[in-house]
């Protein structure tokens, strides 16, 4: 990746902190991603510690989020949980892009057959709703937190093998590429040292935009049952274990619900600056 | 018969970041009949200063001062800008790239009709046999076939006389042709450049052809004005310039042309770069690059001096200063 | 000694069309060419769009494979070279590319983009700072250039970079495509001289590939015409400007703006004004290629196409008439 990107990050998270919207979702995420990171220690109670003679208790002084029908600590829960949501979005949306970037590239270089193969993969991929999809590869799979990433990346590398490609096509005829071929560069190199960093910006957006996305997912695998099995805390889990008992015990979904939609806020307005910031900077 | 007059004109460019002084004090005349090149490299304003007679300077670009006057009427000044009933019919303008002033989607015949019908209430009918007879002016081999073709169909060359043509269509009295040779090979150059001559001579029209060129102003023109830096530095015939250049950037241009008799001897180079024209050099805009500078050359700028034959010069070693003119 | 030999080289692209991408011709963009590039020699090919000359000049380094026809470097057969061969090959020629504002990577540091041919064969990183440091400095740019990126220099500066990466690696042949084309007059000389000092400097073979005859005259000793894939006209310069005896030499010098000032002893011999234009090289004429915009052409012109007539010294012309036209 080149130095460029390195040496342009500080002056680019310069920029975002300078909009509104840019820092308030960087405020949001960094607020959560602490309060995760810090679980251990701010967490009052063992997220896993059932007190069967406090369930079901509304907050209160003790247990600030309240408690759940197996006498669960929520507020130590949803921190933990937090730690969870975050690992999977960021592990799924990494994944995804490294599959895409890697389908996109072959596919725009090599051109031909191979391309023209792997596009008509993508288009399979891309012919389901991406939460349908990952619901039907979770599915297929044992319940788990790795298989979880698994099934998110599966269901949206296909929008990063575009872009990848996309920008593959547009350049890869362009003179600047041709000499590094004349220098002695193999093709190989030319793709990992030149189209890469070339690529790299608009995925970047995408990538950032689709984190809340795959919180969101995560969250709706695990409200069906198909996430990280119980007793981990998982916020999406958290919110179908509450929901008979949403009109009589609140607290036990919406304080889970809530960190969904925050988290997915947060993600979002960082994406929408960068996207802002980065277009003006990166036009290919 | 002076047709246009250009009178210390400057046209600066308000960008963020500083202010380009893109054209700084230009007097310029062409009179009727002639054809006049402004020669320049890129970033002495040659195509400011086209696009200001002709009208076209937009925001962030703003005449500052000076005027443009056609025929006895000022049409361009600082305090506006009367381009409606010049621009297009008397004056018309040709660019570099042909491709970008034709409409890619309205075939050739029904562009030439609508500038016929728009500027001269020709009927329809008579507008598209004028179409016709216009391209077989500019020398297209095929006219049937040409008008109805549309631009992308046609190569450089043939689009560029299609363009020509629409700037002839309107009889005008003045043409100014920015480049337009410049993006062609140079077989279809010389065949244009001799088409532009011909068409100029027929008719009596006077011409300003910009052009980074030397050469191609040398072919083309009857006069020449070398620009650098938003200035004019030098101004004669042909001839004049060619035989006797007297600015030495005038001198350095001709000599970095190769030609016969220049084999394997180095060719004259101008040390460094064109000028940033947010902040120019102080005094003479040329003294940083100048074998020949001496001490007024960095302080104050030379003022053009107007020789009996219809020749300027703007350079201390010629005078226009206090000092007495150096030989 | 001979550096470069192409042997009845061709490159043929194929032209596609319809739903299923069907071939429907080809353009033969260079149909059957011989060349011999020798140590130390600037030998130009000249043409216009369609003439083929840089789809040459890439096929003499195998950027595009050569669709028949035979390269041959320093008495190698590299046509089909591969593995180490190859990065041999590719290690002893550059290239420098047309257009400066698109042959340097947008994204990578002007250190970066002149050091990636020294990584690439393996020079320690101490080394390529020396070296980086030392080539910058022969093309008149300082150490500061080095960290700059290709938007913040201008096009003259950008040349240059491209330039030393052509060479850093000490290549003995340079393809130049057009190296001056997108420049200014001024700094045109600029950058001619330069290409001039570093070929004495460095002994090194120029493929200079171009359309202007000046640059031609100035530069190279051996030249040839090029029109639709095929050579018109060959041998050493002085020859060809001497006595050019195609009608295709004929026209391009006589169409260069001012002839009669820039090479008035040629011009004032024959002056041919160019009619038409280059026909598509996915159709070229029958015959002659030239024939249909040739003042000369005869009914075998149309029919019979001429091959390379050896004339005296290294000096060759492909046309039926050229007898007459001394």
């Amino acid at each position: 990746m080149g130095e460029n990107m390195r040496i342009q990050l500080p002056s680019i998270i310069r920029e975002l902190l300078m909009k509104k919207a840019g820092l308030a979702g960087v405020l949001i995420v960094s607020i959560i991603s602490l309060l995760s990171i810090l679980a251990p220690i701010i967490a009052p109670y063992d997220p896993l510690d059932q007190r069967l003679d406090e369930r079901l208790n509304p907050p209160s002084f003790r247990h600030i989020m309240g408690t759940d029908k197996l006498g669960r600590d929520i507020f130590s829960r949803v921190l933990y949980g937090g730690r969870i949501s975050l690992f999977i979005a960021i592990s799924s949306v990494a994944l995804a892009v490294a599959i895409g970037i890697l389908i996109g590239l072959i596919s725009g270089y090599v051109g031909g057959s191979i391309d023209n193969a792997l596009m008509r993969i993508t288009d399979m991929f891309l012919s389901f709703p991406a939460l349908i999809l990952a619901l039907a590869i979770a599915a297929m799979l044992r319940p788990g937190l790795v298989n979880v990433i698994v099934a998110i990346a599966l269901s949206t590398w296909p929008q990063y093998a575009r872009i990848a490609r996309a920008i593959t096509l547009q350049i890869k005829s362009e003179p600047y590429i041709e000499a590094a071929l004349s220098i002695g560069s193999t093709r190989i190199r030319v793709l990992a040292t030149h189209i890469v960093p070339m690529v790299i910006p608009q995925i970047m957006i995408q990538a950032t935009l689709n984190l809340g996305g795959a919180i969101l997912t995560a969250a709706g695998l695990g409200f069906l049952g198909f996430g990280v099995p119980p007793p981990t805390p998982e916020w999406g889990l958290m919110v179908s274990e509450g929901r008979d008992l949403i009109q009589s015990h609140w607290w036990i979904s919406t304080f889970p619900g809530l960190m969904i939609f925050l988290s997915v806020v947060g993600f979002n307005l960082i994406g929408d600056q960068l996207r802002d910031i980065l277009d003006v900077r990166y036009r290919v | 018969m002076v047709l246009l007059e250009v009178k210390s004109l400057r046209v600066y460019y308000y960008t963020p970041r500083s202010i380009v002084r893109a054209v700084d004090g230009v007097d310029i005349y062409v009179e009727r009949g002639e054809s006049l090149c402004i020669v320049g490299e890129s970033g002495s304003g040659k195509s400011t200063l086209g696009l200001s007679i002709a009208g076209l300077i937009e925001p962030p670009g703003r005449v500052i001062d000076g005027e443009v006057i056609f025929d006895g009427e000022v049409i361009v000044s600082s305090r506006f800008t009367k381009t409606y009933g010049y621009l297009g019919k008397r004056i018309t303008m040709i660019f570099q790239d042909p491709r970008a002033a034709l409409n890619p989607v309205m075939r050739i015949g029904d562009q030439i009709a609508e500038t016929l019908v728009h500027s001269r209430g020709m009927e329809p009918g008579m507008a598209r046999e004028r179409a016709l007879e216009l391209l077989r002016s500019v020398e297209i081999p095929d006219p049937n076939r040409v008008v109805n073709s549309y631009p992308h169909e046609l190569s450089g060359g043939m689009a560029q006389r299609v363009v020509i043509a629409i700037a002839i269509s309107t009889e005008p009295d003045l043409i100014i042709a920015d480049e337009p040779t410049s993006a062609l090979d140079v077989t279809v150059q010389a065949q244009i450049l001799r088409l532009l001559k011909r068409l100029v001579r027929e008719s009596g029209r006077s011409l300003i052809f910009i052009t980074h060129d030397l050469s191609v102003a040398m072919e083309i023109c009857d006069r020449i004005a070398i620009m650098y830096a938003g200035k004019i530095v030098e101004e004669g015939s042909i001839k004049d310039i060619i035989e006797k250049p007297l600015h030495p950037y005038t001198i350095a241009l001709l000599g970095s042309i190769p030609r016969m008799g220049s084999k394997r001897s180095r060719l004259s180079v101008i040390p460094g770069e064109p000028p940033d024209m947010g902040s120019p050099p102080s005094g003479c805009r040329f003294h940083p690059r100048c074998a020949l500078r001496f001490h007024p050359c960095d302080r104050s700028e030379p003022a053009p001096i107007r020789y009996i034959d219809g020749r300027r010069i703007a350079c201390f070693l010629y005078g226009g200063g206090d000092e007495p003119p150096k030989a | 000694m001979s550096l470069l030999r192409l042997r009845n080289i061709g490159k043929y692209f194929p032209i596609r069309s319809g739903v299923l991408m069907n071939i429907r011709g080809y353009v033969r963009a260079v149909d059957g060419i011989d060349l011999e590039i020798s140590s130390e020699d600037t030998y130009a090919v000249v043409g216009e769009s369609g003439s083929g000359k840089t789809t040459l000049g890439k096929v003499s380094i195998r950027l595009l494979e050569p669709t028949f026809g035979s390269i041959e470097f320093m008495g190698k057969d590299v046509t089909k070279a591969r593995g180490r061969d190859f990065l041999e090959f590719r290690l002893s020629t550059g290239m420098v590319f047309q257009d400066p504002y698109r042959s340097l990577h947008p994204r990578k540091t002007v250190i970066d983009i002149i050091s990636e041919p020294l990584r690439i064969r393996g020079y320690d990183e101490s080394d390529i700072a020396k070296r980086a440091e030392e080539y910058i400095k022969l093309v008149g740019l300082s150490r500061e250039h080095l960290y700059k990126y290709p938007h913040q220099l201008s096009g003259g500066q950008r040349q240059r970079v491209a330039i030393v990466r052509a060479i850093i690696y000490n290549p003995k042949l340079v393809v130049l495509d057009e190296p001056t084309s997108a420049l200014d007059v001024s700094t045109q000389a600029q950058i001619l001289n330069l290409l001039e000092d570093i070929k004495k400097e460095f002994r090194l073979s120029y493929m200079l590939i171009t359309h202007n005859l000046q640059i031609v005259y100035h530069m190279a000793n051996r030249v040839s015409i090029m029109y639709l894939g095929k050579i018109m006209e060959r041998g050493n310069v002085e020859e060809v400007f001497e006595k050019p005896l195609h009608p295709y030499t004929l026209t391009l010098l006589s169409s260069i703006p001012a002839a009669e000032h820039i090479f008035p002893q040629i011009v004032r011999r024959r002056k041919i004004n160019p009619v038409g234009e280059p026909p598509s090289p996915s159709d070229p004429p029958k015959g002659c290629r030239f024939h249909t915009r040739c003042p000369f052409a005869r009914e075998a012109c149309k029919t019979i196409e001429p091959v390379l007539e050896h004339i005296e010294g290294n000096h060759y012309v492909s046309c039926h008439l050229w007898r007459e036209i001394e």
